[in-house]
Parts: structure tokens; C-alpha cells; sequence
């Protein structure tokens, strides 16, 4: 790990710190003892992230890479994101249907088959398990009946 | 007691009952790998159902399911590292780099023995001690779980592996998010931005399944394979390996700590699995290789939390106070029965009540044949290619997230927490260590709380009780291996 | 690959949509919004319900559990629920008026159309077997000798056991400390431990412990005494001003189809008569049914009351 990006993560706490310190000020009265905690916790952050601040460069952690493969993690977060937003709109299953192949051929995976079978299997067990057996209420979306 | 074991033994050789033991803890098992498919979900929903069986039937068919949906968050932890049950999440610590290194089979192997083993335990505790015990858990009021809490977050020092200050901000970090919501003590609404779905707090499993699965994947975005640096011909050494020796004490260990955590209302199997993994690395030889694959690590999780299923029922047997959520459901079971808990459980429906008792010890069974004979097979979903698995594991952790409380926004606050996670993971913060701020932190608060209001406000009522000073220094001593063995290695 | 694909679209469809053609109420299942968790109180009333209701109703009963911040997320969604007779759910006291006190609520009573309370669970003032407390006059004694040295525990602010303790100190002129416990279990093990002087709990939770002596009842917190303890006597017997409890019930979103709340009253009228259900329901719930327009006054008249409570105390 470098230093700049311990440092970073210092000022990240601190930052935390002074936003908890701000919204405990507002507290009411009756909250007091509430917000004695939320200060107790912002003063130990904020002094943890003062000596990681200043110990970053005396520590020799393992370098390691943010991430390793940019375009497959790019992509999955974008799937991700793109299948929460489809939910509501077209249903739990048509989007999971969509979204598993969709992301399987983005990470380079090109066997058709196992991809169809792969989701079946999922999607089958979902189905049989919350919904058929447990009854539990999945996002229908526009087939909600 | 001795005139109710014959005959309750006996109506458990009944055919019927022993088919319903088997479907529920099958049940059990899938609903606990599941994450947010809960046991105490499957037994809310068997309540109407077991109304119109015989007593036994119903009874076993929920106590299976509990016993396996304990053992089941096991599978998804070690090979997916998906807690399907909060319970489950020290499981993964040790289990999945297990399965990273191709030793998938034996860290299931190791969990259901130590599940089992773990269940045996507090079986037999709840069946020859559950009065004395029951009265024993009532000794712990306030100051005691406020002190409990604080055992357990001293767990963060053993959870962080690189640099202390980091660990212990991540830890810190849980408490901070953990005051979201309602204030205890006052009902004043704390960082909540007027989003009713944060008035009860960060939903746990939500964050629990970002923190782990979701950070997870996104780092296995680029490998292949969850089992690392294996090919086409040593996969099949997934299959079996012997299991490693040793692993006894620890068992014995997690299984008394789960049924004394599982006993009291409100701490339960996660922490006690916690505290567990505790003990077990601070008091190894070789704490340094925690968190990297000890198969110590996994026995020590689930013998604990398994052992919280006969802990959790010996209050609500006896008293009618259940220890968790799932005991809380089962209640619910007996009491469609016209069963009160109570004496009387023990003794006018004495024989229903131990042949109960011992149908556990057959769900124990179960499970432990069936995870022995699967541990293989479900292996081999760590030579899934990752291009699969990541979105097989996306999609199961969003309905995860869902179901718990139908809700759309702990979706968005499970990725969240999965993209937070794994930038703070890289970072060298321990996500373990969150966690365990975020699970302790409002029993802490809580605790903390409610002693002050009971000494009116004299902080001494937390060392001036026999079981306050005696878990101080259970605590203390948990944490002495820490610092000396950091200074060992400074000097050297 | 396209083939599959759209092969697995046409399942999905399958699975998906439920076919909802014309014909006469009902042609689906009806769902119940459950504003607690599975396993809970609420949630085994429902259930229990729905399986009983399924003899007098052509279609299944659906239980849809939406917990959440004090029952406040399941009763929004129901009041914001489709009125087209498919959906109705549970509501509980004194959580459903507290949220309106506290201006919290998405909702009033109006958005909704009342049905039937089944459950009323009274307030008690429970202390353990060792306590030296053996009537109210005993905790005044002890107040007197040590005043703000009392302590009991509650459910938390803004539930009924702390409106509860607030009119037992009003009532009695103690100084009674609330000490919120997370939970009934964590409640009833504080209780039973010791650890506080007393306790404002409700019937249900320790009705066995009383039966097996392991607590004593001190008052009821009803008008009059109630019939599974009929030797407890009242606060009002005893001179002091204490009325609290808790119900749980049913309601459906207002604007309701008329002929399928006629319906579905009729269910109701049905299943609580039917002696199955009594006899599944008898041991865990305090039975005690209130037809829509005496659900709905009584609903009036506790918003008045947590109107006044919140104004004075706040949570």
C-alpha cells in the first residue's frame, strides 16, 4: 500500500469524523446520551485516522493492485447496476434471465450452452424455492398480475 | 425425566417421524445456504401447516429444519464466501481461502462434524441441564451483555492481519454505521435523512452479503476459477482428502460457547461463532495462519453456532423465553400445539417434550450424513468457471437481499456495501472487523445504556458483579496473545 | 444461443404472469401485507388466518411480510396498495397510531378501510417471584423510602409499555426509570432476572411464567378483570389510572371494492366463529374480536391518546 493512499483514506476518516461530530451537535436534548456516543466514536476515528496518517510511511504492507483486470470489474459493476435498475421494470426473472448471459458473455465466457443451462438451473431453483415452496414475494415488475 | 427417555425414544422409531426429521432438516439445509431465505422463515411458515399433525410431527419437522439451516449457511460461506445465515460469516474467514486453495471437500467435511458435534453438545446440555442452565442465563442483565459485546469486539485485534490501526478503524467504522436508526433509549431518529427504511438501522444481512459476496466477486473479476491454480487433473483432489487432526478441543470448545451465547435472548449464534473463533486462534500455537485457511477456524465457527440451536431452546423450554428469532418461531409451533412452555413441558407432556429433545440429536445425524456424502459434489462449484459463477452469485445475493424484507432499497444498499467493501478490503481495512462493530455495536450501545440508567448513571456497575469481572478477564486474557506475539516479532 | 435465449424468455413469462382474466371476484389469491417479521406475533395471526379462511374463500390467502421500522413500512404499503380487492394486511396498536402522533406516517386512519381486530393483549405490571413488591402500595413505599431508585423495563419509546409507565408514574407520583429492552425475549429475561424492579409488560408474554410462578402480577391494566386471570385485580380497582394495551388486526386499503369487503367480512365473520380456528388460536393469542366500526372507533380514540403522549413526551 502507498502512502498517498493511506493518506487518502486518513482524510476519508476525518471526513467522517467531522460529519458525525456535525449532525450529533443537532441532536435534541432528550437524544444526549446518543450523542455522547456518536462524539465518543468520531473522537477515536478521527485520532485512529491521525496515526495512520502519520505511520503510512513507515509501513512496508504488501503492494497490491486496486484491480487487477479493469475492464471485467468495469463491466460487472455496470451489469450490476443496470440489472438493479431493470428489476422493478421488468421482473425478477426476466431480468436475471437477461442480465446472467448478458454478463457471462462480458467476462469473455463463449459456451452458449452452459450459459443457457447455468441460468435455467438458477433461475428453476429460485422459482421452486422461494416462490413455489417458501412463498416468499419476488419483484414481479410489469407481470405483477 | 428417566420414565419420559423410554417411551419418547420409542415414538421416535415411528416411520412418519423419522421421514419428517429428514425433509426438515433437508429443508433446512437449502434454506440456510440460501442468504435471506432464514430457518426462522421456514418455521413461521410450517406453523399453520404442523397444526393439524401429531405433536412429534410437527416438532421434529421444525427442529430439523433449525438444525439444518444452522449447518447449511456453512456451504455457501466456505465455497462462495455467502453467509446464507449471519451465523455463518466467521465460517468464511477460514473456509473459503480453504476452497482458494482447492480444499473445498475437506473445509464442508470439517464443518458438518464440527456442526455436528457442535449440536450434540448443546443437545445434551438442554437434555440434562436445561432448569439449572435456564436460570443461570437469567444472571446476565445489562452490564453483563454490555461486557459480552465488548469480548466480542475485542475480536477485531484478532480479526486484522496487516496493520492494527486499520483494523481497528474498520471496527470503528461498524459501530459508526451501526448507530443509523432509532436510538434505543430515547426513540430519537439518528442519521436516518428521512428514509423510513433505515429507521430500524442498516438492514444486517443486506450488508453482510455486500461485504463479503458481492467484494468477493468483484475481486474474482479477474480469475477464472474460485479454487486458484488448479487444472484439469488435480481437480479431482477436491473430492477427498483426510481431515486434519486436532481439530477436537476446538470442537468442544465452540459447542460450550455456543450454548451458553445461544442461551441469551438478544446475543446469539453470530457472536457466539465469533467469540468462538476467538478463543480458538488466541489460543493456537500458529494464530498467524488464521484467516488463510486454518481448518481450525471453520470447526471453532460452527461448532458454535450449532451449538446455539440447543442453547437457544433451553430458556424456551424452560421459561418460555427464546433465544433468538428462530426459537422465537418455534415457540410459535408449540404453542399451536396447546403446548405452554414451562414444568409442565417436562412433565405432564414430558414424553412429547423429550422425544422433541431427541429428534434433535437425529437432525444432527442428518445432516451430518448428507454433508459428509455431498461435501464433494458441492465442491465442485469451485471449479464453476467464475464467468458463471459471478453472475449466478449476483443474481442470488440481490433476491437474497430482497426477501428479507421485500424491499428494493437493501438491493441497492447490498451492492453498495459489495463496492465500499472491496475498495476498503484492498485498502487493508478487514471487512470482519466491520462487521463485527456493525453486529455488536447496538448490543454494546444498548447494554451500556440500560446499566447507566439502572446504577443512575455510576459507571461501577460494570465491575461490581461476579459475572462482569469474570468476563473482564476472560477478555483480558483473549487479547494478551495479541500483544505479545506482535512484540515477539518486532523484536526478532 | 438466440434460440435458448428466447427459450428462457417464453419460461419466464410462463412463471412470471399471473393471468388475470374477467370474471367475478375473486379470480387470485388475496395477499396479506404482514407488517412483521416471519415468526412474529403478528405474523402467526395471519397465518393462522389464512389457513383457516381458505375453507370459506375460493382462493389462497398469500401472506407478504413487509417489516420495518415499528410496522411502519408494512403499513404504508398497504395504505399505498392497489384497491382492487386483492390486497389487505395487518395492523397493530399502539405502533399503527404512535406513527401518526410522530408525524412519521405516510398515512392516516382514513386510508384505510378498517376490518377486524382479533387480538387485544393487555398491559401488565409483572415483578419476579423474589422481588419483595407484593402490591402497588409496596413500589409507593419504596419510592417514598429512595425516590428515582425504581426502575422498569419497556419496549422501548413510543411502544405501549412505555405509555404504560408514563401513566403508572403520573397515576401514582413515582419516579419509575424506563429502561427500553431490545425485543420481548430481552424484556422478559431483564424481567425475570432481577435486574429491574419491575416490569410493563403484556399479558401474553409471561402468562405462563405467572401460571408456573416464576413472576407475579401485580395489577391488570384493563377496565376489568380479565378472564384468564380472573384474580388480578385492575389499576382502576385499586385506585390509580392506568389503561394500556396492545391489538393486532386486520384492514384493507381504503376505496376497497364494496362487494369484495363484504366478502371478505364475511370470511372474517366465518373463520372467527369456526372452533378449529379457536381452538389453534386459544393458546397464543388473547383472543378478542372487534367488528369494523368498533375496530375503527377504537382506533379514533388511541390516536387521541398517543396524540397527547407524544406531545408531552416525545420519541
Amino acid at each position: 500500500m502507498n502512502p498517498v493512499t493511506n493518506r487518502l483514506f486518513s482524510a476519508a476518516g476525518l471526513g467522517l469524523a467531522a460529519t458525525l461530530f456535525l449532525g450529533a451537535k443537532d441532536f435534541p436534548d432528550r437524544a444526549a446520551s446518543a450523542a455522547r456516543y456518536i462524539f465518543f466514536l468520531a473522537g477515536v476515528l478521527a485520532l485512529l485516522s491521525v496515526i495512520m496518517f502519520f505511520r503510512s510511511e513507515a509501513q512496508s504492507e504488501p503492494q497490491n493492485r486496486w484491480i487487477r483486470s479493469p475492464r471485467h470489474f468495469l463491466v460487472t459493476v455496470a451489469a450490476m447496476a443496470g440489472y438493479g435498475a431493470a428489476i422493478p421494470y421488468l421482473g425478477f426473472f426476466l431480468a436475471s434471465a437477461l442480465f446472467m448471459p448478458v454478463l457471462a458473455l462480458l467476462l469473455d465466457y463463449r459456451r452458449p450452452l452452459f450459459i443457457a443451462i447455468g441460468t435455467g438451473v438458477i433461475l428453476l431453483f429460485v422459482y421452486l424455492v422461494f416462490v413455489y415452496f417458501l412463498g416468499v414475494p419476488v419483484p414481479m415488475g410489469i407481470w405483477e398480475g | 425425566m428417566t420414565e419420559h427417555l423410554v417411551p419418547a425414544f420409542l415414538s421416535l422409531l415411528d416411520p412418519v417421524v423419522l421421514l419428517t426429521i429428514t425433509t426438515g432438516t433437508v429443508v433446512g439445509i437449502i434454506v440456510g445456504a440460501m442468504p435471506g431465505l432464514t430457518a426462522t422463515m421456514a418455521v413461521a411458515l410450517l406453523i399453520p401447516v404442523t397444526f393439524g399433525m401429531p405433536p412429534l410431527h410437527g416438532l421434529s419437522l421444525m427442529g430439523g429444519v433449525y438444525c439444518g439451516g444452522m449447518y447449511g449457511g456453512a456451504i455457501s460461506a466456505i465455497l462462495l464466501s455467502t453467509p446464507g445465515t449471519p451465523a455463518a460469516a466467521a465460517t468464511s474467514f477460514d473456509g473459503y481461502p480453504m476452497a482458494r486453495q482447492g480444499k473445498g471437500g475437506t473445509a464442508l467435511a470439517i464443518a458438518a462434524w464440527a456442526s455436528f458435534w457442535g449440536g450434540i453438545i448443546s443437545t445434551f446440555a438442554l437434555l440434562l441441564m436445561a432448569p439449572t442452565l435456564a436460570h443461570f442465563s437469567l444472571r446476565f442483565g445489562p452490564p453483563e451483555y454490555f461486557v459480552l459485546a465488548i469480548m466480542g469486539l475485542s475480536s477485531i485485534v484478532t480479526l486484522t492481519k496487516g496493520s492494527m490501526v486499520k483494523g481497528l478503524i474498520a471496527g470503528f467504522l461498524g459501530l459508526v454505521v451501526a448507530t443509523v436508526g432509532m436510538d434505543p433509549l430515547s426513540g430519537y431518529m439518528r442519521f436516518t435523512f428521512g428514509q423510513v427504511d433505515l429507521y430500524d438501522g442498516v438492514p444486517f444481512m443486506p450488508a453482510l452479503i455486500g461485504l463479503f459476496s458481492i467484494s468477493q466477486i468483484l475481486d474474482l473479476t479477474a480469475e477464472t476459477r474460485i479454487a486458484e491454480g488448479l487444472d484439469g487433473t488435480s481437480l479431482s483432489s477436491i473430492k477427498r482428502s483426510k481431515l486434519p487432526k486436532g481439530l477436537g478441543g476446538t470442537i468442544v470448545q465452540g459447542g460450550i460457547i455456543g450454548t451458553i451465547v445461544g442461551m441469551l435472548p438478544g446475543a446469539g449464534a453470530t457472536i457466539s461463532a465469533f467469540i468462538s473463533y476467538n478463543f480458538a486462534k488466541q489460543g493456537s500455537k500458529d494464530p498467524e495462519t488464521f484467516g488463510k485457511g486454518n481448518p481450525k477456524g471453520v470447526a471453532a465457527s460452527e461448532s458454535a453456532n450449532n451449538g446455539c440451536v440447543g442453547g437457544s431452546i433451553i430458556p424456551l423450554l424452560t421459561l418460555g423465553i427464546p433465544g433468538n428469532s428462530v426459537a422465537a418461531a418455534l415457540m410459535g409451533g408449540l404453542m399451536i400445539q396447546g403446548l405452554i412452555p414451562g414444568p409442565e413441558l417436562f412433565t405432564r407432556y414430558g414424553t412429547l417434550t423429550y422425544g422433541f429433545i431427541l429428534s434433535l440429536f437425529l437432525a444432527n445425524l442428518v445432516f451430518l450424513v448428507l454433508g459428509l456424502y455431498l461435501a464433494p459434489y458441492f465442491a465442485r462449484v469451485t471449479s464453476t468457471p467464475n464467468a458463471l459463477l459471478i453472475p449466478g452469485i449476483v443474481i442470488l445475493s440481490v433476491i437474497g437481499s430482497y426477501a428479507i424484507n421485500n424491499n428494493m432499497f437493501d438491493v441497492w444498499l447490498m451492492l453498495g456495501f459489495g463496492i465500499a467493501g472491496y475498495f476498503l478490503e484492498k485498502g487493508g481495512f478487514s471487512t470482519g472487523a466491520l462487521v463485527l462493530g456493525l453486529i455488536l455495536g447496538p448490543i454494546a450501545e444498548l447494554g451500556f445504556g440500560q446499566s447507566l440508567i439502572l446504577s443512575q448513571g455510576s459507571p461501577l456497575i460494570f465491575f461490581d458483579r461476579p459475572l462482569c469481572i469474570a468476563l473482564w478477564i476472560i477478555t483480558l486474557l483473549l487479547m494478551i496473545p495479541a500483544f505479545t506475539s506482535g512484540r515477539r516479532k518486532k523484536q526478532a | 444461443m438466440r434460440k435458448s435465449l428466447i427459450l428462457l424468455l417464453a419460461l419466464c413469462t410462463l412463471l412470471g404472469a399471473v393471468s388475470a382474466m374477467a370474471a367475478d371476484y375473486p379470480t387470485k389469491p388475496v395477499t396479506i401485507i404482514v407488517a412483521s417479521n416471519a415468526g412474529g406475533g403478528t405474523d402467526t395471526m395471519a397465518r393462522l388466518f389464512a389457513k383457516f379462511a381458505e375453507k370459506y374463500f375460493p382462493q389462497p390467502f398469500v401472506i407478504n411480510n413487509i417489516d420495518g421500522a415499528g410496522g411502519q413500512r408494512g403499513f404504508d404499503a398497504l395504505a399505498r396498495a392497489k384497491k382492487d380487492g386483492y390486497t389487505i394486511g395487518t395492523i397493530y396498536t399502539p405502533h399503527f397510531t404512535a406513527h401518526i402522533s410522530a408525524k412519521r406516517a405516510n398515512y392516516t386512519i382514513d386510508d384505510f378501510a378498517i376490518l377486524y381486530n382479533l387480538v387485544t393483549d393487555p398491559g401488565v405490571l409483572v415483578v419476579p417471584a423474589s422481588s419483595p413488591f407484593n402490591t402497588i402500595e409496596d413500589i409507593i413505599a419504596a419510592e417514598k423510602a429512595d425516590p428515582g431508585s425504581l426502575t422498569g423495563s419497556t419496549s422501548g419509546p413510543g411502544s405501549d409499555d412505555a405509555f404504560a409507565l408514563a401513566q403508572f408514574n403520573e397515576a401514582t407520583g413515582c419516579t419509575v426509570k424506563s429502561v427500553p429492552a431490545t425485543g420481548s425475549s430481552n424484556a422478559k429475561a431483564t424481567v425475570m432476572g432481577g435486574h429491574v424492579s419491575m416490569g410493563f409488560m403484556n399479558l401474553s408474554q409471561i402468562e405462563s411464567n405467572y401460571k408456573a410462578g416464576e413472576i407475579r402480577i401485580l395489577a391488570m391494566m384493563t377496565t376489568k378483570r380479565h378472564p384468564s386471570v380472573p384474580d388480578i385485580p385492575t389499576f382502576a380497582e385499586l385506585g390509580y389510572k392506568v389503561v394500556s394495551d396492545s391489538s393486532r388486526g386486520f384492514a384493507a386499503p381504503a376505496g376497497f371494492p364494496e362487494d369484495a369487503y363484504a366478502m371478505i367480512v364475511d370470511v372474517f365473520e366465518k373463520v372467527l366463529a369456526d372452533p378449529e380456528f379457536l381452538a389453534a388460536a386459544k393458546d397464543q393469542l388473547e383472543m378478542n374480536f372487534m367488528g369494523p366500526e368498533e375496530y375503527r372507533q377504537y382506533l379514533v380514540d388511541l390516536l387521541e391518546v398517543t396524540d397527547k403522549a407524544y406531545e408531552k413526551d416525545p420519541w
